[in-house]
């Protein structure tokens, strides 16, 4: 990348630029097109999309789907609240614990890295399951529908920890060694000297931590009742809105509910969008970062 | 950007630390044992939740051999010895979900290693900033968005009315397809969503990893004359070879454990397509959630750790004997 590119190396031939351009292109338009079509579903009139599909440019435009979302936006809001609780909490517990242990972890003279590495690793290669942890949340724990078990369940993510043991052993030993000569603390090398100095580190695995617990649904689908992250909200729109037209088509419980007109796609397009805004803004400030850990935590997995 | 092989170099330097001062012994060893004790304190909060919510958790796996009533709890469930694993064998279920979880996985493996590295064979060989630059941001950008956001925009693309290549087929070519009815296409729509949200992300690490190598080469095999896919073939893809044959050894070793978001939210839960979407997590949470089969779904979480706990040996084993080292 630092390399300067050599005259000859951006000179294609016509084959090799349809090629290698082309390929990338497409991919990209690939990637593209299904959010235009979301997008575009979204602007659409919901009688012509139903009639004639959603297609890349918006059907009888319309703002429609959005005053349907933004005209009772209480739920969506508390939604918004829930995630940002527990991702902002939780993030910081993860990323707390998590290089607290990979600073341990990558001291060579630190007499339990085995056994605690041991220890890490174990729980990824096996696990109770869904089952048994649903029982001892609810039962044992009392975590159940709490914002804790969104909070806790995630965090202490092994990966991360490996991603920063990597970025903590890459740093000079003879930094370590002087102040373990001064008989500095082992806290204080931690937080005063070794942290500050991968705070990039840093800043990857929250990134990444953020990334994790905005788009975690089954968490919550599994242990909790009544708090909705918004991963989950569209979820719970979607099968709301499929419950209703069931219930229309087929009566529900005696009820005559054939004038009763259903919030359709568009709005769960809509409602699609709302949620994934941040993530977006998230995606376009923190890129960087992302694909800058990513390599550097392949080297020392 | 860091290269690679300078993060390598540096890291094999930590692990030699230069030697320590001439100190006492005594003294040395106090010193130690002081450090020891503020490391574990450091690591205690995640050893403590660790414990609580992954080591405490494996008791409930007693369950598997019992006939589980929740009203009577974990010691005074009956015993069943074996019969919910014998179960599982004996119905289809058990056949339907491995052979699911193993073609949804295979099939991602496959693709998604053929188009990850052709997208970062190809990305490498651009030298225009820009391009290189919105091209990196456009493809990984799938891989922000959440599994449920994924689900709805397979949905606009396959939905019953709605849906943009449903009503394509109806209205151009008179076709009518119901496609959450019909198990056969989701094998395909799985992994093609599975590809689309991955892929990008995977391109972009194998660039990365080549921006990292030696140019040299690629000099001196353009005076030589190598076109341009011939340096991707002889020089590049060998770069990579080794993070492609590690990577695919891993996946083998979680080939029976399949994300459940995504499958859960791709195909939307549609009772229909179980045939060709039901794998394990899916079943597990059913189990929990709707119908509440605590010991067999158990019973199913346990064959797949087991069977992920012995493939992860083993294949940690092969990856020592092909790369020399350890993977952890």
């Amino acid at each position: 990348m630092k390399n300067k590119p050599k005259a000859y190396e951006s000179i294609y031939t016509p084959f090799e630029s349809i090629v290698l351009f082309g390929t990338i292109i497409v991919f990209m338009l690939l990637v593209l097109i299904p959010f235009v079509t979301l997008i575009s579903g979204s602007l659409s009139n919901s009688d012509a999309i139903t009639d004639y599909g959603v297609r890349l440019w918006p059907r009888k435009f319309t703002l429609d789907a959005y005053r349907v979302v933004f005209m009772y936006p209480e739920e969506m809001l508390i939604s918004y609240g829930v995630s940002i609780l527990v991702t902002v909490v939780g993030t910081i517990i993860n990323v707390l614990l998590c290089s607290m242990v990979a600073f341990a972890l990558s001291r060579s003279y630190f007499r339990y890295r085995k056994a605690i590495t041991v220890y890490l690793m174990f729980t990824v290669m096996f696990n109770a399951g869904f089952i048994p942890q649903y029982i001892l949340y609810r039962n044992y724990l009392m975590l159940y529908d709490t914002y804790w078990v969104l909070i806790l369940s995630p965090a202490v993510m092994v990966g991360h920890i490996i991603m920063l043991r990597a970025f903590y052993s890459a740093l000079p030993e003879e930094l370590y060694e002087s102040v373990r000569l001064e008989g500095a603390n082992q806290f204080v090398v931690f937080s005063k000297i070794a942290t500050p100095l991968i705070l990039p580190g840093i800043a990857t695995i929250t990134f990444y931590s953020v990334l994790t617990y905005w788009n975690d649904p089954s968490t919550a689908m599994l242990y909790t009742e009544d708090i909705v992250p918004v991963a989950l909200y569209l979820t719970r729109i979607t099968n709301y809105i499929e419950f209703l037209k069931y219930a229309q088509e087929n009566g529900f419980a005696g009820l005559d509910m054939s004038d009763y007109k259903i919030p359709e796609a568009t709005v769960v397009y809509a409602i699609a969008l709302a949620t994934t805004a941040p993530m977006l803004c998230l995606f376009a400030a923190f890129q960087r970062y992302f694909v800058r850990g990513l390599t550097s935590g392949s080297v020392k997995g | 950007m860091e290269t690679l092989t300078e993060k390598a170099v540096q890291s094999d330097a930590a692990e030699f630390p230069a030697a320590l001062p001439v100190q006492t012994k005594k003294k040395r060893n106090g010193v130690q044992k002081s450090e020891d004790r503020q490391l574990l304190l450091l690591c205690l909060p995640a050893l403590i939740k660790v414990f609580l919510f992954s080591y405490l958790p494996l008791i409930g796996l007693v369950m598997a051999f019992q006939f589980y009533i929740p009203r009577r709890g974990l010691f005074g469930s009956t015993w069943m010895g074996f019969a919910n694993f014998d179960y599982l064998l004996k119905s289809s279920i058990a056949s339907r979900l491995i052979t699911n979880a193993i073609a949804i996985n295979l099939l991602g493996i496959v693709f998604g290693t053929v188009f990850s590295l052709l997208l970062g064979l190809f990305l490498f060989e651009i030298t225009n900033k820009l391009f290189l630059k919105i091209s990196q941001t456009v493809i990984i950008f799938p891989y922000f968005v959440s599994w449920p956001l994924v689900g709805v925009l397979v949905s606009a693309f396959l939905g019953e009315d709605t849906g943009m290549l449903t009503s394509v087929l109806h209205s151009m070519f008179g076709v009518d397809v119901d496609f959450y009815a019909q198990p056969k296409y989701w094998w395909g729509i799985i992994t093609i969503a599975n590809v689309w949200k991955t892929a990008g992300l995977s391109a972009v690490v194998y660039y990365a990893i080549l921006t990292g190598t030696d140019k040299s080469t690629y000099e001196a095999a353009a005076i030589d004359g190598a076109g341009r896919f011939k340096q991707m073939w002889y020089l590049s893809l060998p770069a990579l070879k080794m993070m492609i044959i590690l990577n695919i050894i891993m996946s083998s070793a979680n080939i029976l454990k399949v994300d459940f978001n995504m499958v859960y939210f791709v195909s939307n839960n549609a009772a229909a397509l179980y045939p060709k979407t039901d794998v394990i997590e899916t079943y597990m949470f059913r189990a929990l959630r709707t119908e509440g089969d605590y010991s067999i779904g158990t019973a199913t979480g346990l064959v797949q750790g087991v069977v992920g706990l012995v493939l992860t040996i083993i294949t940690n084993k092969v990856c020592q004997k092909v790369s020399h080292e350890s993977l952890y």
